[in-house]
């Protein structure tokens, strides 16, 4: 007996030790980023490279807060991830609500066209979507942005707004009626209530998606009145001799509103990871 | 009793539905007509019809021969690893008596939630084959003799890539095996225990035949994800050193604007996307009227 609890300790002291180690490589280039943005130029380069940089200082994160294309990035990607936001939450969930609700034909059809539509790859759509919003003029503006977002964004919330309303049993709505509700009654007195942190939470993650992503925007933005955060730091790292003290800096503030949305959300994130209603 | 054209409940569900409908019809539908229509005309002739013209220069081109192969590549490797990895992390975590679990699971998670241009551009800076950090570790603990250049050379380019992939997708794998494996039945393994069944006949008679599902839909995800990336290769590599993928042909060759070609190709891209696309709603419409 003893002897086999020997072995089950020794084989879970092995399996502390692995899981440390895959935490080690998870956080390897986290740490990375987070040292380096708090070096000096000069120790960036230092050989052999530091892990704990001897003079620390918060100078990158001056530069990149007063003196680069951050701050306004931050300020278009906030506006467009808004914009897209509630626009997905408007138009998603009251269609995720008829298609949890009402028998019509088409429903099938079309909650199925929504699932299969965020697995369309974004270079596909890039390319329509540049020449539809030329003809329209909305080429380079945060509003043309955002509509694109939307490609991602309204087949999310809707496919995951219908599971949160088919959730709820038809009980609880047959009863309402049966007090004397009408079906509007019904949704804006008893469902949102109900729904509004699940629904909010979808709308986060719409946001968070929209603060992603890379493809779309690179086409459609290009100048200061446009570009998002994603592109202002791939900016940062495409010049010829890259500042990577700033660029550091810029990634850690870029993603530290990020991880505290994510926080918010992670129940329903992982909820809707199961059900296939998120986009990588 | 008069024949309605509109059930009640169709009357009442187009007031919901129809603005959803429009705007999808508007920003998916629409863009994929056109960019269908588009890979059969000649642009740079006015737009005139020109069959499968487009398809068939594509097909000869060697470059694109040679992205498909990358692709593929990419693709396999990515799901492989990722998937494999993944597993073991959840069983792992999931065994009994390792503690904190919630720690482990969350922290490895934080991989999967930094936003791609940050993992792609930290990535790119800690595998810099002068003064990289990687090449520091691997160099001092005598893995590596000389610094690697990791995404300077064909050799490992396509190597890097796949690494930072599958480092960024297998915390999304264990994340769904663990709440699979949660879900199992524990007096399965019980009345399994007490039959004398040894760690490997329950792995491979219970635990795997019930996690089928959900590593069906984890792989379907994880293969459209591989073919659609774009911000990682082309943040870290921009296609070079044989690293160009269907998504990186479609926009290099819309960038140059030879749209005969990047038409052709992205309907490529997408009728792969859509075959998978398309097993995975095969699946979820079982599971919904199961």
């Amino acid at each position: 007996m003893s002897r086999k609890k020997f072995k089950e300790r020794l084989l879970n002291g092995m399996i502390y030790l692995v899981l440390a180690l895959a935490l080690l490589i998870t956080l390897l280039p986290v740490g990375w980023v987070l040292s380096t943005s708090v070096k000096t130029g000069a120790e960036i380069f230092a050989k052999p490279p530091r892990w704990i940089p001897h003079s620390p200082t918060l100078a990158n994160y001056k530069d990149v807060l007063f003196g680069s294309s951050i701050p306004n990035a931050f300020k278009n990607s906030f506006l467009v991830g808004i914009m897209t936001s509630f626009a997905a939450l408007l138009l998603g969930g009251s269609a995720g609500y008829a298609f949890a609700r009402f028998k019509f034909r088409g429903n099938k059809f079309l909650s199925l066209f929504m699932l299969i539509s965020q697995m369309l790859p974004l270079t596909v759509l890039m390319i329509p979507m540049y020449y539809m919003e030329n003809a329209a003029g909305i080429v380079d503006t945060k509003t043309g942005l955002a509509a694109a977002h939307l490609v991602i964004s309204l087949p999310l919330v809707t496919w995951m707004a219908k599971g949160y309303f088919k959730g709820i049993p038809k009980e609880v709505e047959e009863a309402a009626i049966v007090d004397g509700c009408s079906t509007l009654q019904v949704l804006t007195r008893i469902l949102l209530p109900l729904l509004k942190p699940a629904l909010a939470a979808t709308g986060i993650y719409a946001f968070i998606s929209s603060w992603n992503e890379f493809a779309l925007a690179n086409v459609l933005t290009r100048s200061p009145q446009s570009i998002t955060v994603p592109i202002a730091l791939n900016e940062f790292s495409s010049f010829f001799k890259v500042d990577w003290g700033d660029t550091m800096a810029a990634a850690m503030l870029i993603t530290i509103p990020i991880v505290a949305a994510f926080m918010l959300v992670q129940k329903q994130f992982v909820e809707g990871l199961a059900s296939g209603a998120v986009k990588g | 009793m008069k024949r309605q054209i509109l059930t009640r409940d169709e009357k009442r569900a187009i007031p919901f539905i129809l603005p959803g409908v429009i705007v999808t019809a508007l920003l998916i539908v629409y863009p994929l007509i056109y960019i269908f229509s588009m890979s059969f005309t000649d642009q740079s002739a006015g737009g005139s019809f020109s069959g499968l013209y487009n398809y068939m220069r594509l097909f000869r081109n060697p470059q694109f021969t040679k992205t498909v192969s990358n692709t593929v590549k990419w693709t396999l490797s990515t799901v492989v690893f990722s998937f494999l990895a993944g597993c073991v992390y959840a069983m792992l975590i999931h065994r009994k008596g390792i503690k904190g679990k919630g720690f482990w699971r969350s922290t490895i998670f934080i991989a999967w939630i930094i936003p791609g241009v940050v993992k792609a551009t930290a990535w790119k800076w800690l595998l810099t084959t002068d003064g990289g950090m990687a090449n520091h570790i691997l160099v001092s603990l005598g893995i590596a003799k000389e610094p690697i250049p990791w995404l300077t050379s064909p050799r490992f380019a396509m190597l890097s890539l796949i690494i930072v992939q599958v480092w960024a997708c297998a915390p999304y794998v264990m994340l769904m095996m663990t709440a699979g494996l949660q879900q199992l039945p524990a007096d399965l393994y019980e009345s399994a225990d007490l039959d004398g069944a040894g760690w490997f006949k329950k792995t491979w008679y219970i635990t795997l035949p019930l996690l089928k599902d959900i590593s069906f839909i984890c792989i379907l995800m994880l293969l459209v994800w591989a073919i659609n990336e774009f911000s990682l290769i082309w943040i870290m590599t921009s296609g070079g050193q044989n690293t160009t993928t269907l998504s990186l042909l479609v926009y290099n060759q819309f960038k140059v604007l030879n749209l005969n070609a990047a038409s052709a190709s992205a309907v490529m891209q997408l009728l792969v996307t859509m075959f998978f696309a398309v097993l995975y709603v095969k699946f979820v419409v079982k599971e919904e009227d199961a």
